[in-house]
């Protein structure tokens, strides 16, 4: 009764500097937690943190010092061990050591460890697969084999080239240890932590329910933090899409400054739906940066209206309606927005869209007074969604631990031809584009459909291109 | 407010206490309670939309306070949008566009009544002359029901934001005069009556309340008129045959006939024409003035009341099941905020190590052959490197575990080396374990230093906290070697080489 309802509680252990702290980021999605570096024994206390299912605490994870000199101590706990008249148990040793005027004087940063050890239901122990095995990692496996707690050992730098992941997996089976997870902190990708989690409830009795419950909540998470993405990404487009700008005359230079000044709140645009991505996968934009995307700080760091960067996707640059400065800005010239059909103006009649058939009257009279319409050209959308969706697929790859040195450096630059649609842009967009009132009145009911048709095409999208 | 809804007057009572319990008091009462309301919905909406132009309020205190709570997600955000709101008078705002929206309501009301009264005693005139029954009819029901249809042309093609212009004019009035916290207020009510469906609903019932009241007053003025005057009915042509009115007089009739209205038979439909001079007899009036309201109430009341009342009962569904979408774009960040998957538990088990490191101590006694020990090296790092033929040097280790380490300690007792040159790998993680036995096997020899095999391999974090650590355990940067060339200088010469 009560072990079903107190939380199951989880050391992670292992040598220092293998990733501990970063695997509790990882899982607890917090980047706050601890302290993270390359400076062996960063983290000397035990914290912990605990993970909820519906407000309710499933786990509680505790993060050790690392075992420093395993060498020493199991040589120290040797010697009390020939002083001992009878035989001991592997736990008894720990507890007799623990007692010992050892555990608080040299031994004291393993004497958490292992007191935490005693007092929990599981551990994972985290190796870094990249180091050769030494007699301190048999020594240290030795020591915590003897707290009589189910070891779950994690595999972290798999991916690295140096990894050795054959040999651990022997010398873990050599001690007993035969399920083993492959868990990269850094960049966990999916599915991975159901897999820890299956594989801790396959060593532990009686915990399967809510270590389940807990993958289950989880990846229910993970689809609506995605839908949210999609849902975030899908309102940026729309806004940007239903953006313009009146210019009067042709003159060259008014025309410029206007494309100017637009293309000045599209970037805006962008980069608050970046931050609200950001926010959304609880990154800050401080500590963010994104090797396999152009992101320094959360910004971007080349210019959406960058010639180059549009040659990267692909896009034409040149043709259309453009001429002139406009050219140049990724920006299209309309003349009245007479390309607006006569379906929008029925259609607005008979949504009771008077609005609409009010900026239409306008733009119709703006016209004829010789009023021109700059608006942001199909190529730029294209790319917009590109990056934001670019965005999305890095920041749901990553995990929490991640920081400037250890990110994976992904292939710089941008592969050609990845516009999103192929031909058209979607409907949405396309109504978007003739609705520049959307952005005065964003309540309005047919943006709010735009939006909620546009995210479903974004997931749909997604969904086909992963199966 | 409790009003018995009669007509006609009472009829805009009971919209008024209808709108207050689907959208207002359901509200007020079930605050205490902890169930949601649809104000509390409403005031979250207001600030967010506050929130997303204005950028995110300061909220820690709170968010603290809700996290230590057990509330559910959605009423996390209800809560803390109506503490903000409490502090940005937008609750004042909320009131102001209930009592606007009210008084809306009011004021169409009274515009339908004026004007469905005010119609049908224009379209009757003033009994002097004969009165075109087809006219007047046409006159009373033909607006009504093109508007109708354009009602429904804009729900099937509309989306959600359609409902009629009618109500749509009503959240003009509404809104009028507006500052612009009361305009964030209406902003939030629209959206999230958009968001949960309500809209077309709220808006669909205004404006069929506005035509039955509109036909209600004229089939009162009807009555007065009709009770109070003579009028003469006739119908006529110029092009058409009387075939036709005659049909039309009684398909038309047909319907109000099955509820009991007294319709005109074929030979009294043709006895009124115009041109027949016939005059009518007072059973004739009587007939036609029952067709008359007959074909009203049946063609022009009935269809607007079951569609309010259809509307209304769709309103009530929608605000009752209206939810904020936590997993929408415009929630779900704060949906994460306000209900983490994880939190942090804190320290247990705190640091209270007082760190003893042992001092570097040299044996300026010791004049052996200089040797070369591995500490820790990975398993591609040949050893004894292969390309060092220096013949005077003694090769120790790799020493990476108990027995090897003790058979290195021996062997340096013996040997006494004048330089000692640790050869450890830079891709590994330096520790605490092996920096303490690194600085006992100084104790052997009159000169120490560190060579650091792979150093251009390792990554540069991992490099730096070797420099680190080999500095605060005493190992200067001066007897740190990065090469193979320099660390086999300072071995062969020393360190004055």
């Amino acid at each position: 009764m009560n072990a079903a309802r107190a939380p199951l509680r989880i050391a992670v252990v292992g040598h220092t500097n293998t990733g501990k702290t970063s695997l509790l980021r990882t899982l607890t999605r917090d980047r706050r937690f601890g302290e993270v570096s390359f400076r062996p024994g960063t983290t000397r206390h035990v914290e912990m943190a605990r993970l909820l299912v519906n407000g309710r605490v499933v786990l509680e994870l505790y993060d050790t010092p690392g075992l420093e000199d395993p060498i020493a101590l199991l040589e120290q706990m040797d010697g009390m061990k020939v002083r001992a008249a009878k035989r001991l148990d592997g736990p008894t040793r720990i507890a007799r050591f623990l007692q010992s005027e050892w555990a608080t004087g040299r031994f004291e940063q393993e004497a958490k460890v292992l007191r935490q050890l005693l007092q929990s239901d599981a551990a994972f122990y985290v190796i870094d697969a990249r180091d050769p095995i030494l007699g301190k990692y048999r020594d240290e496996l030795e020591l915590l084999s003897w707290c009589g707690v189910p070891l779950l050992p994690l595999l972290n730098f798999v991916a690295d080239e140096r990894a050795a992941e054959d040999r651990w997996r022997t010398v873990l089976a050599r001690a007993g240890l035969h399920a083993i997870v492959r868990f990269d902190t850094v960049a966990p990708g999916q599915g991975s932590e159901r897999l820890l989690y299956e594989k801790l409830a396959t060593l532990i009795d009686g915990h399967r329910e809510r270590l389940l419950a807990l993958i289950e909540s989880h990846e229910q998470d993970a689809r609506h933090r995605r839908q949210a993405a999609f849902g975030l990404i899908a309102e940026m487009l729309v806004d940007v899409a239903a953006d313009r700008a009146t210019v009067r005359g042709r003159d060259e230079a008014v025309l410029a400054e206007a494309a100017g000044r637009l293309n000045q709140r599209v970037r805006e645009r962008e980069q608050q739906c970046l931050e609200a991505l950001l926010d959304l996968y609880r990154f800050t934009r401080e500590d963010i940066e994104l090797h396999e995307l152009p992101i320094r700080e959360g910004r971007w760091e080349n210019d959406l209206f960058d010639p180059d960067t549009l040659r990267l996707l692909g896009a034409r640059i040149g043709g259309g309606a453009a001429f002139g400065a406009a050219g140049g800005l990724g920006v299209d010239v309309m003349f009245g927005g007479l390309t607006l059909g006569a379906g929008t103006a029925m259609g607005a009649l008979a949504g009771g869209g008077f609005q609409t058939v009010r900026h239409y009257g306008n733009r119709l009279v703006g016209a004829l007074g010789g009023e021109q319409q700059l608006r942001v050209r199909d190529s730029i959308l294209q790319l917009l969604a590109w990056r934001q969706l670019q965005l999305l697929r890095a920041l749901e790859g990553r995990g929490h631990a991640a920081t400037a040195a250890l990110a994976l450096q992904g292939q710089a630059g941008i592969p050609e031809a990845v516009a999103p649609w192929k031909g058209a842009l979607p409907v949405a967009l396309r109504r978007a584009r003739t609705r520049p009132e959307w952005l005065d009145e964003p309540e309005t009911g047919g943006r709010h459909d735009a939006i909620r048709a546009l995210q479903a095409e974004l997931g749909a999208g997604h969904e086909s291109e992963r199966t | 407010m409790q009003v018995s809804c009669t007509a006609p007057a009472g009829l805009v009572e009971c919209r008024i206490i209808f709108f207050q319990r689907a959208g207002i008091r359901l509200a007020e009462s079930s605050a205490s309670t902890g169930k949601l309301s649809f104000t509390g919905r409403w005031i979250a909406e207001a600030v967010r939309l506050h929130e997303r132009r204005h950028g995110r309020l300061d909220d820690s205190r709170e968010v603290s306070h809700l996290l230590a709570g057990k509330d559910p997600v959605e009423q996390r955000i209800v809560r803390r949008a109506q503490v903000l709101a409490e502090r940005m008078g937008l609750g004042e705002a909320v009131q102001q566009w209930r009592t606007g929206l009210r008084w809306g309501l009011a004021g169409l009301a009274l515009i339908a009544v004026f004007t469905g009264f005010g119609a049908a005693l224009a379209v009757l005139g003033d009994g002097q002359r004969s009165v075109n029954i087809i006219w007047t009819l046409a006159a009373l029901l033909g607006l009504n029901l093109l508007m109708l249809i354009l009602w429904l042309v804009g729900m099937l093609f509309g989306g959600r934001a359609s409902g009629g212009a009618l109500g749509r004019s009503w959240l003009q009035m509404a809104r009028w005069p507006g500052g612009a916290r009361r305009g964030i207020a209406a902003r939030a009510w629209y959206s999230l009556g958009t968001e949960c469906n309500a809209h077309r609903w709220m808006l669909g019932s205004v404006t069929h309340g506005f035509w039955c009241l509109y036909t209600l007053a004229a089939v009162l003025a009807l009555l007065l008129a009709l009770s109070l005057r003579a009028y003469e009915f006739v119908w006529e042509t110029t092009i058409l045959s009387s075939d036709v009115f005659v049909r039309f007089v009684q398909w038309s009739a047909w319907l109000p006939a099955r509820v009991g209205f007294a319709v005109p038979d074929e030979s009294m439909v043709r006895a009124s024409q115009l041109a027949a001079e016939a005059v009518n007899g007072e059973s004739q009036r009587r007939i036609w003035s029952s067709w008359l309201l007959g074909c009203l109430v049946i063609y022009g009341l009935l269809p607007r009341l079951i569609l309010l009342l259809g509307s209304a009962a769709m309103l009530l569904y929608r605000v009752r099941r209206c939810r904020l979408d936590l997993h929408s774009p415009e929630w779900a960040v704060l949906a994460t905020r306000l209900a983490p998957a994880s939190e942090q538990g804190g320290v247990v088990d705190p640091d209270t190590m007082q760190a003893g490191i042992p001092d570097l101590q040299l044996d300026p006694e010791a004049s052996g052959v200089p040797a070369v020990l591995a500490a820790e090296l990975g398993d591609d790092i040949p050893w004894p490197p292969a390309d060092w033929s220096v013949a005077r040097l003694e090769y120790l280790g790799p020493a990476d575990d108990r027995d090897r380490r003790q058979a290195v300690q021996q062997r340096l007792q013996d040997i006494r080396p004048a330089r000692l040159l640790f050869a450890v790998d830079a891709r590994l993680s330096p520790d605490r374990g092996l920096m303490n036995w690194m600085l006992r096997q100084c104790g052997f020899s009159a000169a120490c230093g560190v060579w650091l095999i792979q150093a251009d391999q390792a990554d540069t974090g991992r490099l730096q906290s070797w420099r680190h650590t080999l500095a605060v355990n005493g190992f200067a940067p001066s007897m740190q070697y990065m090469d193979a060339p320099g660390a086999r200088q300072w071995l062969v010469r020393g360190g004055d080489a």
